[in-house]
């Protein structure tokens, strides 16, 4: 298994120059933590990657070092498939928030009915069948669970519908809809993915959409780069909500009013590295009459990843990963923090409360920002 | 509660301070109840979580019973208003999955009475029943054990820290006798419908999990 | 340069272009362009007279930008044939058909507006490409905030600031501040040896730092220079001696490991994060100054001249040559040598240079 992962990866490439421990955020602050030497570990050993050690878990799979690797080691999926490995040998990770999310996900393989909709704000326009689908994936369960940490799940899933509305489009929200298996996926438990991706595909043919639209880049980085692999070309087109509304912004069919202030902008390592979408949420932001971005000083394809991914690690580590990006994005002097993705806001919220409150900057999701100046 | 053939499968999570007595107590005093709860002993109210919860309910177990201590009664102070919250997300989870909330019960109760118990539990049997009449879920509770995906503690490190396979094996046996150690407890008492040694079972399984 | 310059028989044509290469006689018939100078190269001297006067300041390719240079300028010092040149897209009397005041301060009458650009066919009998390096644009690796950090400057940044007759005379000065800089991070394997970007060896670039570093302490005996390479290919005679004499004399710090990442600290001065391999340690450090030691590859001219002669080059655009006869091309009586072909250091291009011109020549006197 482990040989077949080094060719996949092409691990064996690798020149020990030190560039992704050097650009690793968790390295930084963890100084066994180095993804150097688990290549070069798995490289060297003859019985193999220690399944059992737990920096296996501390990867944030943000993909700064695969991005900067001179010689393209893919060390997302290096990790990835250890951790398949990992979890095969009985030592799988320790879930974040006492194993809560992850449970729900898994949830929704079977057990799960119909999903309710009634959080679907008053007023807003959806349908049973079309052309357009907005896949919510989390955000009405994250709206639950991470309501005491001042993030509204909800309202994200709501403002996004409110754009799209105030577009001309009245997308689809399905029922049928189930989790996209990101989290479970990239803690090594494919099946589980594979079985609500299965789910999910039937559930769009069912309604008949040619686009699928995104909030949440996990869940459009699993159907554009992930799904393909596993299922073949999707019979539909995936955009994040950002790239779905900027063609109506620059036509003019959403308008917004005037809106004085400065933001910074925090690039998804989903949206960014992997899906290589950047520039879509900046043009979206700046259509907004007054409004002006403060770029950090990682930005882009060099952003700092919010901390954690794949509610698999939350230690000391990951929150001052945290408190260093929210230090950088009170620098800027930005008023907002403005993310792409529902798990940035939660997870930069949530080291905002921690912190020792030197790092006040308000975070938001770009939906929220975009809804609240629109033109009514 | 006529003829108590089996129509559904309910996990209770039993606190084992006031509520275990209790059920213990149900045994003594040969209250007779559903044989469909399986009751798994915990520490403490407040050691109950929405996972152990949803990933019961992902199994295909049809109901999950919480019997804590009394509001303010709890041994460790504040576990059973902790509980409390915990239950009502996992109410909230369950409605927003598409699941009746009404399938997770939680009994709060420093009553030591078996019979008190044995009502409870037959009650939440009783109404499980009529969910699950209605046609909500499939009717003849299945009996799968649990797949493989089971996170160990992380403890066990140092034991397979030689041999990765080792532990591989260990795993795969440790499930299939905890499931089977289950139904043979079940047998037994399938037509008294007692829990005599929850005690002794309590301690065992609190261990595994 | 200049013993090819003063041969007799050898003709320099700088400013031109080859537009059309056509066969004849078994040989080459070439057109080439040679652009207006707008200067008579007999008459001028390139005394200077004119552009001290000239009102119009342009940034100086020459200097990498680092400095200006006027609308009528000598592209360096030591160029061959030293003769001025207007540039015509800056000049203001292009633009505005006001001004030649060159032309008044010229004493010898050699600024020529009515100059026009010419075609001149040459008749060879073998052609030699030599048409050398360019280096890679750092701009696309923003891991090193070229660019964006005032003071992460490339390699021949670098040598434009050491020299002397460079924007700043010969001092270090950042860019950010002008104040001197005494301790520099040196990138290496900037794009080379890059499967991103250049997956080959740029083979010059560790001893051009070395060399760098030296002359940084030879300026500034202050001077800390900091070299992070992934391993060091100091290859060729006496090249070792160098390095070692680089770290015991001149105080080089050798780290293994690339650098990371650039990021730009407290008063402009950039901090490096590296991972040193050899502690298996993340580091970051804070110099005043770093210097991109940034790919070569072939001429950014060599793909289109290539392309008119009917010369294969490789993805990179190098010219392909087989290793049995290095020096020549696909094309019969075409020879290359130097960088276009290879990376390759000068004492390997001057040989590659001699190897070439022994082959032309022997197809020009009969003798192949």
């Amino acid at each position: 298994m482990l040989e077949e992962t080094i060719q996949r990866t092409k691990a064996y490439y690798c020149l020990e120059c030190g560039i992704c421990t050097g650009s690793c955020p968790v390295s930084r602050h963890h100084e066994n933590f180095s993804p150097r030497l688990m290549v070069e570990r798995a490289l060297l050993r003859e019985e193999g990657p220690s399944l059992d050690d737990r920096e296996v878990w501390s990867c944030l799979t943000c993909g700064t070092c695969s991005a900067r690797c001179p010689s393209l080691v893919d060390y997302n999926e290096f990790t990835r498939e250890t951790r398949v490995a990992a979890r095969e040998g009985g030592w799988a990770g320790v879930d974040t928030h006492a194993g809560t999310i992850l449970a729900f996900m898994e949830l929704q393989t079977g057990a799960a009915g119909k999903r309710d909709l009634s959080w679907i704000a008053e007023g807003l326009r959806t349908s049973r069948k079309g052309g357009v689908l907005f896949y919510t994936g989390c955000l009405p369960y994250f709206g639950i669970v991470f309501r005491d940490y001042g993030v509204d799940a909800v309202g994200m899933a709501n403002s996004t519908i409110r754009l799209m509305n105030a577009a001309g489009v009245r997308p689809v929200v399905s029922s049928d809809e189930r989790c996209c298996g990101h989290d479970p996926y990239w803690t090594g438990d494919a099946d589980t993915m594979k079985t609500l991706a299965k789910k999910n595909l039937r559930m769009i043919e069912e309604t008949g959409a040619r686009k699928v639209v995104f909030a949440c880049p996990e869940c459009y980085a699993m159907f554009k780069l992930v799904y393909p692999r596993y299922f073949g070309p999707l019979g539909f087109e995936v955009a994040h909500v950002t790239e779905f509304l900027v063609p109506y912004a620059a036509k003019g069919k959403l308008a917004f009013g005037e809106r004085e202030r400065t933001i910074t902008y925090q690039d998804p390592c989903r949206l960014g590295r992997y899906a290589g979408v950047y520039d879509a949420p900046r043009e979206l932001l700046t259509a907004v009459p007054g409004l002006e971005i403060a770029e950090m000083a990682r930005t882009r394809a060099e952003a700092l990843c919010c901390g954690s991914s794949a509610w698999v690690s939350c230690t000391r580590v990951n929150k001052q990963i945290q408190l260093e990006r929210l230090a950088e994005a009170a620098e800027t002097g930005a008023t907002t923090l403005v993310t792409g993705c529902p798990k940035c806001n939660i997870h930069l919220a949530c080291a905002a409360r921690d912190g020792d409150g030197e790092e006040k900057i308000e975070i938001k999701f770009v939906t929220d920002v975009m809804a609240e100046a629109l033109e009514s | 509660m006529a003829g108590r053939q089996k129509t559904s499968s309910i996990l209770a999570f039993v606190c084992s301070w006031y509520p275990l007595a209790a059920a213990d107590n149900a045994g003594v005093d040969r209250c007779e109840y559903s044989a469909e709860a399986t009751i798994v002993p915990v520490d403490c109210a407040g050691t109950i979580t929405a996972a152990s919860i949803l990933k019961a309910f992902a199994r295909r177990t049809d109901g999950v019973l919480v019997a804590v201590c009394g509001r303010g009664d709890c041994h460790y102070s504040n576990g059973s208003e902790s509980c409390g919250i915990v239950i009502d997300e996992t109410h909230e989870i369950m409605k927003a999955a598409g699941i009746d909330p009404a399938r997770l019960r939680l009994d709060f109760s420093s009553d030591v009475a078996g019979k008190r118990f044995a009502s409870m539990v037959d009650g939440f049997a009783e109404d499980l029943a009529k969910l699950n009449g209605r046609g909500a879920r499939r009717t003849a509770p299945k009996r799968k054990p649990p797949a493989t995906k089971r996170r160990p503690v992380a403890k066990k490190k140092t034991i397979a820290k030689k041999k990765p396979t080792a532990t591989k094996k260990a795993a795969a046996k440790k499930k299939p006798t905890a499931t089977k150690k289950a139904a043979a407890k079940k047998k037994p008492s399938a037509k008294k419908k007692t829990v005599p040694k929850a005690r002794g079972a309590g301690k065992k399984t609190s261990r595994r999990k | 340069m200049l013993d090819a310059g003063r041969h007799p028989n050898i003709e320099m044509l700088a400013y031109s272009t080859v537009e059309k290469v056509a066969r004849r006689n078994g040989g080459f018939r070439a057109t080439v362009l040679r652009k207006a100078r707008y200067v008579t190269e007999d008459l001028c001297n390139a005394c200077g007279d004119c552009s001290a006067k000239c009102p119009t300041k342009v940034p100086d390719a020459f200097n990498m930008g680092l400095g200006e240079r006027k609308a009528i300028y000598l592209y360096f010092d030591q160029g061959i044939p030293s003769v001025m040149t207007i540039d015509e897209e800056n000049c203001r009397y292009f633009a505005t058909g006001k001004c030649r005041v060159c032309e008044k301060m010229c004493k010898k009458g050699a600024v020529d507006f009515e100059q026009k650009d010419r075609r001149i066919t040459i008749d060879a009998g073998a052609i030699i490409l030599a048409t050398g390096l360019s280096v890679m644009d750092p701009t696309p690796m923003t891991q090193y905030g070229y660019g964006t950090i005032p003071n992460v400057i490339t390699g021949l940044e670098y040598e434009r600031l050491i020299n002397a007759t460079g924007p700043t005379g010969g001092h270090l000065l950042r860019p950010s501040d002008g104040t001197l800089a005494h301790r520099l991070a040196y990138v290496q394997c900037a794009g080379s040896r890059d499967m991103n970007y250049c997956d080959y060896c740029s083979s010059v670039c560790c001893m051009c730092s070395i060399k760098d570093a030296m002359l940084g302490r030879e300026h500034d005996p202050d001077s800390t220079s900091y070299i992070f390479h992934t391993d060091l290919r100091n290859v060729g005679k006496w090249f070792q001696r160098y390095q070692i004499r680089g770290e015991e004399e001149y105080g080089i710090q050798f780290v293994r490991g690339r650098i990371a990442e650039v990021q730009n600290g407290p008063s402009d001065s950039p901090v490096v994060w590296y991972e040193d391999t050899r502690t298996r340690k993340v580091e970051s450090l804070e110099v005043d100054m770093v210097v991109l030691a940034m790919a070569a590859m072939p001429s950014t001219d060599a793909k289109p001249l290539a392309r008119t002669l009917g010369v294969d080059v490789d993805k990179y655009g190098f010219v392909v040559t087989d290793d049995a006869t290095p020096s020549s091309t696909n094309v019969d009586g075409i020879y290359a040598c130097g960088f276009c072909k290879g990376p390759c250091d000068i004492p390997e291009s001057v040989a590659q240079a001699s190897a070439a011109a022994s082959r032309a020549s022997a197809r020009v006197l009969g003798e192949e």
